[in-house]
């Protein structure tokens, strides 16, 4: 049953997307089907690149981000899917035996002009290390069903 | 891919296609997105999908999976024609993703890429570019679109790479906030 609603988010909350350790093999099974490039997918031929290590493909860090996003609350949420993302940013490398936390913040909410049923949320995720370091952010809107679909004179009005 | 030189705006290339099963949905999405309407068909039928479909995240990596193969493919055919071979540096990140339209089960997507703009790097030897992949699938429509900040390394240590470089098309509007602890942009305006 969901719980959560587009109504239940405002600007400037913030929210806890737990931790979730990395694993080399984890890293290596993402990137054998999605990034099979050698600093991914083998821990000597990494060594031999500028990442001087294994380190996981950007694309598997959004995947685990988006894991942790949907563990933290979305899977308690009247989830509507997500249009795109705005930026991700890779700024530090992820690798094997990293503790990752992850947190979102609310940016903006707004109501859906031409679908009374859903609503907007604008939100930014940032994940850290465990040495406190970020290694990822990204912007990106989540449409999320209201608990009360907008009336004429409400989405007037608004 | 060539050397950032002999990289043009506006230069497209299909790179590969790949295939979203019901198995390879739901055995990504179980990992790394269990909402519901990418991990169970009935459920998903009763969502505003209407059917199983793919997790955004997974449309995203297949790009990444057929960009890597077809960038292996064309340096090998580069290196056996006896040419030599450009580094491509490591992304920093990725702009404007969109996901059109939603990727159902058995549509197979082709992942094509365009020079979005190029601009000189930081590091004299390496310029930045993007791509941006539009997808055409069935129909020719596209489901998921992204430009991805590539660097490619300038060919001639000695070549002006700095002051040949402009922007010749930018891009969408930036962000109007910042993001990461950085505090630099990614992408700048370009003027």
């Amino acid at each position: 049953m969901a719980k959560l609603y587009w109504e239940d988010f405002s600007a400037g909350q913030i929210i806890d997307c737990g931790r979730r350790l990395v694993s080399a093999d984890e890293i290596k099974q993402f990137a054998a089907e999605f990034d099979p490039q050698p600093m991914h997918l083998d821990e000597d031929a990494a060594r031999a690149t500028p990442a001087g290590g294994l380190i996981a493909s950007g694309w598997h860090t959004c995947a685990i981000l988006m894991r942790m996003i949907a563990d933290g609350f979305l899977l308690e949420s009247a989830s509507m899917g997500a249009p795109g993302v705005d930026e991700v940013r890779w700024l530090a490398p992820v690798r094997p035996g990293d503790e990752l936390t992850a947190r979102g913040t609310v940016l903006a909410t707004r109501a859906s002009r031409s679908r009374p049923e859903l609503g907007l949320v604008s939100m930014l995720y940032e994940m850290f290390n465990q040495s406190g370091t970020c290694v990822l952010t990204e912007s990106c809107t989540q449409m999320l069903e209201r608990r009360e679909p907008a009336t004429a004179a409400k989405a007037a009005s608004a | 891919m060539n050397y950032f030189e002999d990289l043009k705006v506006g230069e497209r290339v299909v790179l590969g296609s790949y295939t979203f099963t019901a198995e390879n949905i739901k055995a990504f999405a179980q990992q790394y997105d269990p909402q519901s309407f990418h991990v169970d068909e009935e459920a998903a039928k009763h969502s505003h999908f209407g059917a199983l479909c793919a997790s955004g995240w997974h449309t995203a990596a297949a790009a990444m999976r057929v960009i890597v193969l077809f960038n292996q493919r064309d340096l090998a055919a580069r290196k056996e024609r006896g040419e030599r071979v450009p580094k491509i540096g490591t992304s920093p990140g990725v702009r404007d993703l969109r996901w059109v339209k939603p990727v159902y089960v058995d549509d197979c997507i082709t992942y094509a890429s365009e020079i979005h703009e190029l601009r000189a790097g930081r590091r004299p030897e390496f310029g930045r570019w993007s791509r941006m992949s539009p997808a055409p699938i069935r129909m020719a429509s596209s489901s998921i679109r992204l430009k991805v900040l590539c660097l490619s390394n300038a060919g001639h240590p000695d070549h002006p790479t700095n002051r040949s470089c402009r922007i010749l098309r930018s891009g969408g509007p930036v962000p109007s906030f910042r993001l990461g602890s950085r505090g630099t942009p990614a992408w700048t305006p370009s003027s």
